[in-house]
């Protein structure tokens, strides 16, 4: 019994000690637990800063999204600045009218291939600034999101499209020189021979072939020497020129066809304001503007000149801007007006929707050309149906009379 | 002796004090153990008062395992998910219909072992397994919540007399010095796991 007894104490004993040594322990593998869980999780939330800070400080735009519903997950803030938003609802809101014109190659290639690449896609900013981006972007099986990138190519297009008009325009000097040379070589001849001729004509009818051809061997020749100027720049030889006086003669000379009316408003009449530059270029330049006035006004119509004194203005060229009083000279019609797409065009060389009736697309280029060699600037605005208003801003060089 | 169980009736006295102090602030499951604890003191006191007046205090002490086991099993049932409850439930109404049969069909006035020995074995597989499940979900040191405290104190008690629980009979038909000494290894395991239940009223996390 006593043996019973003693095997009875010793085992409570035994489990007494047991069931304390388990607590024990398990208190204090909950503890070594706890303190790697800790540092674990310390280690994840820095590792999640690091990435988050990757995520919001990287120079391109990054978006998670589903395919389903186009359900934004996540937007860095890189991309939210580029496209002036200021939350991620709001982007939520223009994600799909986003992507809109490329969902369908985005939805074909996620299918085929679980990703996308180099989708160009073009998005209108908050302020209304046209951005193209990049748009390239991979599955993720896991969790059937869409991890993005969004690259602004817009400077990188801008840039390509200006070398390749450079390139373009390289091309058509080198070609329009040789061209204008050899109808210079051309034209010679035919105008000495002419001259020759001219005492020969004695018949009306003869005069007045003569005449013809004269004047276009003058257009002709007036084309070449518009090419050339274009091809090897316009020479630069400035003299002071008064301007009411410059625009006295511009009036006298330019002869609207019947039914247009010219109207000018010369706010510095009364004052002598004196502009450096080449009367005949600015007289040949203001003639061009009106003659492609005159050209939209299809039956009736007014074009008018307004003359301001602009006050402290900004001019210059090659980016150099200094602040110069200047004089505004706006010539405006109400004519067909240009469309929106060719507003930017007009002044490249060889551009006209007038090719048909004779245009050159030399006219703008021309202006635009001695414009620059005047170290001024030309505006254009234009509406449709409605009108153009060419505004040409000149440095006014000093001031007689006051 | 005298000492060891003086010590132990004074033990059960702390978690009743610890948790009368502490009651307003204590969680549902932490007053359904502070309601047993007040139970386990009116029993023991009764129990000793019968055992001083030499009458049979065995049905107190059957009516006593029969109370401690639904407490306890009601405070698990506090601690556990929703989708626990019902076999903790399930497990208390087989328990305490098992106990009825049992008490009814022996004699109330003997120790009854198959009921200690059923209530030993539920109340400690039950605190073992809510020791592993809290050591498993736990995302905090366990040591600052205080079903810890609790169930350690369950356990210890319980590993601690459950042989003698499950041979109480024999052991009564020992010699006096031989039945204190065995009593009073109950009344260690008591003593430690009254300090343990003191303890867990001053902890509030879960």
């Amino acid at each position: 019994m006593t043996d019973f007894f003693w095997v009875i104490i010793f085992t409570s004993i035994v489990l007494m000690l047991l069931s304390t040594a388990y607590i024990a322990m398990l208190a204090v593998s909950n503890r070594r637990i706890i303190n790697e869980q800790q540092s674990k999780l310390i280690e994840i939330q820095k590792s999640e800063e690091r990435y988050k800070a990757l995520f919001n400080n990287t120079i391109v735009g990054m978006v998670s999204f589903s395919r389903q519903g186009w359900k934004v997950l996540d937007v860095n803030q890189s991309l939210l600045e580029k496209l002036e938003m200021a939350s991620p609802k709001e982007f939520q809101h223009r994600f799909h009218e986003m992507i809109a014109p490329r969902e369908k190659d985005i939805v074909i290639s996620l299918q085929r291939d679980h990703c996308f690449q180099d989708c160009e896609i073009s998005v209108k900013t908050i302020s209304g600034k046209e951005l193209t981006l990049l748009f390239s972007g991979r599955e993720d099986a896991s969790d059937h999101y869409i991890h993005s990138v969004l690259i602004d190519i817009t400077e990188k297009r801008r840039l390509e499209e200006s070398y390749m008009r450079a390139q373009k325009m390289e091309a058509l000097s080198i070609l329009t020189n040789s061209i204008a040379h050899d109808l210079q070589n051309v034209f010679a001849p035919m105008q000495l021979s002419l001259k020759l001729l001219e005492k020969q004509v004695k018949s009306k009818r003869g005069e007045k072939i003569f005449k013809a051809t004269k004047n276009s061997l003058r257009d002709g020749q007036q084309l070449v020497s518009n090419i050339f100027a274009i091809a090897k720049g316009i020479k630069k030889d400035h003299k002071q020129i008064h301007l009411n006086a410059l625009i006295r003669s511009i009036l006298h000379s330019f002869h609207p066809a019947r039914g247009i009316a010219v109207a000018a408003r010369n706010a510095v009449q009364k004052e002598n304001v004196t502009i450096l530059g080449n009367e005949n270029q600015l007289k040949q330049m203001f003639l061009n503007i009106l003659r492609n006035s005159e050209e939209a006004i299809q039956k009736k119509g007014m074009i008018t000149i307004d003359i301001a004194r602009n006050g402290t203005g900004t001019v210059g060229t090659n980016g150099k801007r200094s602040a110069i009083e200047t004089v505004t000279i706006a010539v405006s019609d109400n004519g067909v007006g240009i469309h929106p797409d060719h507003v930017h065009k007009v002044f490249e060389p060889f551009f006209t929707t007038k090719r048909n009736v004779g245009g050159t697309g030399l006219g703008l280029s021309m202006v635009s050309e001695i414009i620059k060699q005047h170290s001024g600037t030309v505006m254009l605005e234009s509406k449709e149906a409605k009108g153009t208003t060419l505004t040409v801003s000149l440095p006014i060089l000093r001031e007689h009379g006051k | 002796m005298k000492y060891i169980l003086t010590a132990a009736l004074v033990s059960y006295l702390c978690p009743v004090a610890a948790g009368s102090i502490r009651y307003r602030h204590l969680e549902k499951p932490q007053r359904i153990f502070f309601w047993y604890t007040c139970s386990s003191i009116l029993f023991l006191l009764v129990e000793y008062q019968f055992s001083h007046m030499r009458i049979n205090n065995h049905a107190v002490i059957n009516m006593n395992i029969v109370v401690e086991t639904a407490c306890l099993l009601a405070f698990f049932s506090s601690l556990s998910y929703p989708s626990s409850r019902k076999w903790i439930g399930a497990t208390a109404l087989l328990f305490m219909g098992y106990s009825v049969l049992m008490l009814t069909r022996t004699n109330i006035f003997m120790m009854n072992e198959h009921i200690s020995i059923v209530s030993r074995l539920l109340i400690l597989s039950f605190s073992l397994m809510m020791l592993h499940s809290i050591f498993q979900k736990s995302k905090s040191i366990i040591v600052a919540r205080y079903p810890y405290w609790v169930l350690s104190g369950i356990v210890i008690y319980s590993c601690g007399s459950l042989l003698i629980f499950v041979f109480s009979n024999k052991i009564l038909q020992l010699e006096y010095q031989y039945f204190e000494l065995m009593w009073s290894i109950n009344w260690i395991a008591a003593i430690a796991a009254n300090i343990l239940f003191s303890i867990s009223f001053f902890i509030r996390r879960v």
